[in-house]
């Protein structure tokens, strides 16, 4: 049991990690994330051992199953850890959750840190098949990335908790890796959660199977239109926004 | 804390809990963007389940309604303090738009799921005379 700053992971299965491949799939642009990590936790039976407290989270409680739960919770299989929000994070527990993921990281020590988002683009009704786009802490892994056809972002402006969880990376030296399917914006989108899922396959090594996630796309449109209506607002506070300006570089 | 601070915080929480359906006529609220393209104004709507050829879209110069029947009823968790399942059968909303436009030329598509509608702004340049 950890507690840092009013962030807590509470483990309620006893799980021993050896470097495991960490997988962060928060509310986001296009729930792009969310919608992406739910489908990996389902489609390879990662199984709950641990949640967040924090009294940074909106006072809401998720009652599952005539359980009370809360809202970000941990799944794990044969080390490979995800994490999952199922309300977007407030504004005020964007640094304490990036920070105490980042403390959590140099406790478990993983190979790899992938946190999937999406990358709103005029022209998402155009694509058949989205593009996903990457940036990494570590040189080796931007390599990783081309080889498995993840664009690498060169310049441009990273905001909320996905940035703000790469950056602990950075400055913790993990090998955090920040995947972006482009997506539409403010609309949910399971084509481009599917297309960044089989890019985390490609870049793990193992074929994640993202068939009926393209074929439930309209289910899951209609399911999560609150989520990503709730997400917007937070999104809108945190400046999120400002990814999709073009930046002014100087010398 | 500023007091702005404190009401952006609870204005956040309150709207995450206003309703996005209707039960009473089974009518669910899509999500819609409305964007400043320049010279236009550009709708977009999310509509699952939906068929080009049941959307019906009216326009005024300063508002839009989108109205669409779904292909199949759809049950989904309304969400509460207590979860309900309804079956929704369709798609209705009203936007107001940001300037007024030329109903007449406004033209739309329906690809993927997706609603777009593009108007032409009502341009009335008035030249101010520099005293």
């Amino acid at each position: 049991m950890e507690d840092l700053e009013g962030f807590e992971i509470v483990q309620t299965r006893n799980v021993e990690l050896d470097s495991p491949t960490v997988i962060i799939g928060f509310p986001d642009e296009g729930l792009v994330g969310s919608i992406g990590v739910s489908h990996i936790i389902e489609t390879l039976g990662l199984k709950e051992m641990a949640h967040v407290e924090s009294r940074l989270m909106p006072p809401v409680v998720v009652v599952k199953k005539r359980r009370p739960r809360s809202s970000i919770r941990l799944y794990e299989k044969d080390d490979m850890v995800a994490v999952i929000s199922e309300v977007p994070i407030p504004p005020p527990m964007m640094y304490p959750l990036a920070g105490g993921l980042g403390e959590w990281f140099e406790e478990v020590s993983p190979q790899r840190v992938l946190i999937l988002g999406g990358i709103p683009v005029q022209n998402r009704m155009e694509m058949e098949k989205p593009g996903v786009w990457g940036v990494a802490t570590r040189e080796a892994d931007q390599e990783a990335l081309e080889k498995a056809g993840v664009r690498l972002l060169e310049d441009g402006f990273l905001a909320g908790v996905n940035s703000l969880i790469l950056l602990e990376g950075a400055k913790r030296g993990i090998p955090v890796t920040y995947l972006m399917g482009e997506s539409h914006h403010g609309y949910p989108d399971p084509g481009s959660a599917a297309a960044t899922v089989e890019a985390v396959g490609r870049i793990i090594g193992r074929q994640i199977d993202v068939q009926k996630l393209l074929d439930t796309a309209e289910e899951i449109r209609l399911a999560a239109r609150d989520l990503m209506r709730k997400t917007e607002e937070a999104m809108k506070a945190s400046a999120k926004a400002a990814e999709t300006e073009v930046p002014v570089m100087f010398g | 804390m500023s007091m702005g601070g404190i009401f952006d915080e609870f204005n956040w929480l309150v709207d995450t809990v206003r309703p996005s359906f209707d039960q009473s006529t089974r009518c669910l609220e899509p999500l819609v963007h409305v964007r400043d393209a320049g010279g236009e104004v550009v709708i977009t709507a999310d509509l699952p389940y939906v068929r080009k050829e049941d959307i019906k879209v009216h326009i005024t110069e300063d508002l839009v309604e989108i109205e669409a029947s779904m292909a199949r009823s759809v049950t989904l968790e309304c969400c509460g303090t207590i979860h309900s399942e309804t079956r929704f059968r369709s798609f209705k909303k009203a936007v107001g738009l940001p300037v007024r436009v030329i109903p007449e030329k406004a033209r739309a598509r329906f690809s993927k799921g997706i609603l777009e509608v593009r108007v032409p702004k009502k341009l009335e340049p008035r030249r101010i005379e520099i005293e």
